[in-house]
């Protein structure tokens, strides 16, 4: 049973690496297993935000950083009351991904209190 | 036991990215309304749970972020939209579901967004086997017009299967053993993983490459109009 098992797997695997397998466009890391942990249990937020930034840690050295991880680690920030960390890492997201510039802008002024908008597009 | 679950489920994740990555299967989907609109940022917003699972749409929302990011979309931080919706009152995904596409582009500033309903997610024990099953239905709408850019539905199906010994008593009794093992803590994820990858990587039927992508612009043949 182990050996068919492990045929397979071997064999599914070999396809995989053989055939087309995708090298990763981003890195993950963690954040999968990590978020899933988070939504079993709160109690897990700590690994979650591990998770997250060792996932960007990684990410930055293979210039591969994945969008919104960035915005993922400065809302736990924001969370947890740390807003200067929290804004760092909404505009290192924004700088990343114009995509994300109007919602980090949004996250961005309400941190900052100041009612300006940065440039919107 | 559980190696013997763990190594099918790696065989079942691992045959998934394989078929993911290549597999051409039914004919093409039309993609003349996913080229006009040539989306950058996709928002996922909690999905619509349609089962008795309570835990479902939770789970869910690990996985779907990462293979519609590795077609090269940039997708808005899942677990932190969730949490705004909630904070804005909005913690139904059946409103979620109901509102208009085109105010999420005024909130979040997305290009499109991706809707995923939850048909199935279940594990069943018949007799001395045990299948777990998950379905899903995606749809992918503009931001701007609110209309169906992309849509797909993928249902699947697992049963851990104890292989033939020889001795069918000791057969029966391995087979119920697993089947128990399944039904006392059914593992969706690896389903669900499959499941998104297949629907998003298809070639002909998924997403077509998106900016990030080396293939973007590039595919047109394997993404017709």
């Amino acid at each position: 049973m182990t050996r068919r098992i492990l045929l397979i797997a071997g064999l599914a695997g070999t396809l995989g690496m053989t055939a087309c397998a995708p090298a990763t466009l981003f890195e993950w890391g963690n954040y999968e297993p990590a978020l899933y942990a988070y939504a079993q249990n709160p109690e897990n937020r700590q690994l979650y935000q591990e998770a997250l930034e060792q996932a960007i840690k990684r990410g930055l050295e293979r210039d591969a950083l994945a969008p919104g991880l960035m915005a993922e680690l400065g809302y736990l920030h924001l969370e947890a009351g740390n807003t200067a960390e929290a804004l760092r890492y909404f505009e290192e997201e924004r700088a990343r991904f114009p995509e994300s510039a109007k919602l980090m802008d949004r996250m961005i002024e309400g941190l900052s209190g100041t009612g300006v908008a940065r440039g919107t597009n | 036991m559980r190696i013997f679950r763990t190594l099918a489920m790696t065989a079942l994740t691992c045959g998934g990215l394989a078929l993911g990555a290549c597999v051409t299967g039914p004919p093409p989907k039309s993609y003349v309304a996913m080229r006009a609109e040539n989306p950058r940022g996709i928002l996922v917003v909690p999905a619509l749970n349609s089962t008795v699972s309570v835990d479902a749409a939770d789970y869910f929302v690990s996985t779907i972020s990462r293979p519609i990011a590795e077609r090269g979309y940039y997708v808005f931080p899942a677990h932190m939209v969730k949490r705004l919706l909630e904070e804005e009152g909005l913690s139904d995904a059946g409103l979620v579901h109901q509102a208009d596409a085109s105010n999420f582009g005024r909130i979040f500033g997305c290009d499109a967004v991706m809707f995923v309903e939850i048909t199935r997610w279940e594990s069943q024990y018949i007799v001395i086997s045990t299948s777990t099953n998950v379905e899903f239905k995606y749809t992918l709408k503009s931001c701007e017009t609110g209309s169906t850019l992309w849509s797909d539905t993928q249902a699947m199906s697992y049963s851990p299967q104890a292989s033939n010994s020889g001795n069918p008593l000791a057969d029966l009794l391995v087979q119920a053993v697993v089947s128990a093992i399944e039904k006392a803590q059914p593992n969706y994820i690896p389903l669900t993983q499959q499941a998104n990858l297949i629907a998003t990587h298809t070639v002909g039927r998924g997403l077509p490459a998106g900016p990030y992508s080396p293939d973007y612009g590039q595919d047109r043949e394997q993404f017709p109009d």
